[in-house]
């Protein structure tokens, strides 16, 4: 410490301590994940695979809703989004997004995560991750400098899968209704 | 095709002497149409402050051309032909399914009213054409998003009986 007439000013801020170049890397999950994993566009002849995983994970067949996003994703998107992991040279992770513009006033380009599947049998391999890895250095190399998802506040293992992420609550709030006019 | 888009929704505006423009009598809302674009790409522009030409054209293309029995794009406008501006609010929604694996409901991601028209019943007009959109969907529910410090969206939408919902937006920015 440095004295000077009546206050301290601290040299440093914390313990002594020198750099340990060796420790584990900080918590970037992007490039070791993406490094293993093998990631890529997501093109028509998918559908049955990610119906399939969607089928491991929900216990439901959702045919209909994932051949619409991938017609979304495949058709309608000036830019393709989503992605296929792959291991053991088959689909066993998906990751659908969209980029939307001016949303009730919203001028910048915001990516909008809204489908992620990942095959039970191979949870817990950093699949997730690698997908959204990739997601986000595609989307930077649209300018796209934000990405948001709506997530239901019971679903916990998906908000921790994204907290760890990086992801943090948006300054919105979430309301709903029920439809009572009469037709 | 929808019953809905044959018959404009029509909600009784309240008159109001001190807007410079009013609206005597009805509303309506109905479908977008291609020459309602440059109106409510002009609309939209005055309440924003930003102008956003393609983004318009775009969500016209998606939203008022394409499946059109989940994708709502409705401007309302006033039943007197001689009103200027002709279009006085819109709203778009569109019918969202297991994303998540949330249950199918409407959502509302989009709605403005002309500020000269506020307070008249345009926005209820709006509001009550999507919901029977909806309804003819299939839906029971709707959602939409708003901004924390909206306070304008804030307001209707509780106004309109909506509540806080089970959904969090998460964001993340890029590094």
């Amino acid at each position: 410490m440095t004295a000077r007439s009546n206050i301290t000013i601290p040299e440093r801020i914390g313990g002594a301590a020198e750099v340990n170049y060796g420790q584990p890397a900080a918590p970037d999950f992007g490039p070791l994940a993406r490094d293993r994993i093998p990631v890529r566009t997501m093109i028509a002849s998918d559908l049955r695979a990610l119906i399939a995983i969607d089928r491991r994970i929900t216990g439901r067949d959702r045919s209909i809703y994932f051949e619409r996003k991938l017609a979304d994703t495949l058709r309608e998107s000036d830019v393709c989004v989503s992605l296929i992991a792959e291991q053991d040279g088959a689909p066993v992770g998906f990751m659908m997004a969209r980029v939307d513009l001016g949303e009730f006033g919203r001028i910048e380009p915001t990516a909008v995560l809204d489908t992620l599947g990942v095959d039970p049998n191979y949870r817990n391999r950093g699949i997730g991750r690698a997908l959204l890895s990739q997601l986000l250095v595609n989307l930077t190399t649209l300018r796209v400098e934000r990405i948001r998802t709506e997530v239901d506040w019971r679903d916990q293992e998906l908000l921790g899968f994204l907290d760890h992420c990086g992801f943090y609550p948006a300054q919105q709030l979430c309301f709903e209704g029920a439809i009572d006019v009469e037709i | 095709m929808l019953k809905s888009d044959h018959q404009p929704h029509l909600a009784t505006g309240v008159a109001a002497s001190t807007h410079a423009t009013s609206v005597k009598g009805a509303v309506a809302a109905r479908r977008v149409r291609a020459d309602d674009v440059p109106q409510v790409f002009a609309l939209d522009e005055r309440v924003t402050g930003v102008a956003k030409p393609d983004y318009w054209q775009d969500i016209f293309e998606r939203y008022g051309k394409h499946r059109l029995n989940e994708r709502f794009f409705l401007v309302a406008e006033s039943v007197e032909t001689e009103i200027r501006p002709r279009i006085l609010g819109f709203i778009i929604g569109e019918l969202r399914a297991w994303e998540f694996g949330s249950e199918p409901c409407g959502w509302v991601f989009a709605l403005s009213v002309d500020p000269r028209t506020r307070l008249l019943g345009v926005g209820q007009a709006l509001f009550d054409a999507i919901s029977v959109e909806f309804k003819n969907a299939g839906v029971a529910k709707m959602r939409t998003m708003v901004a924390r410090d909206n306070r304008l969206h804030l307001m209707f939408f509780r106004s309109e009986g909506m509540m806080a919902g089970p959904y969090i937006q998460l964001e993340k920015e890029f590094d």
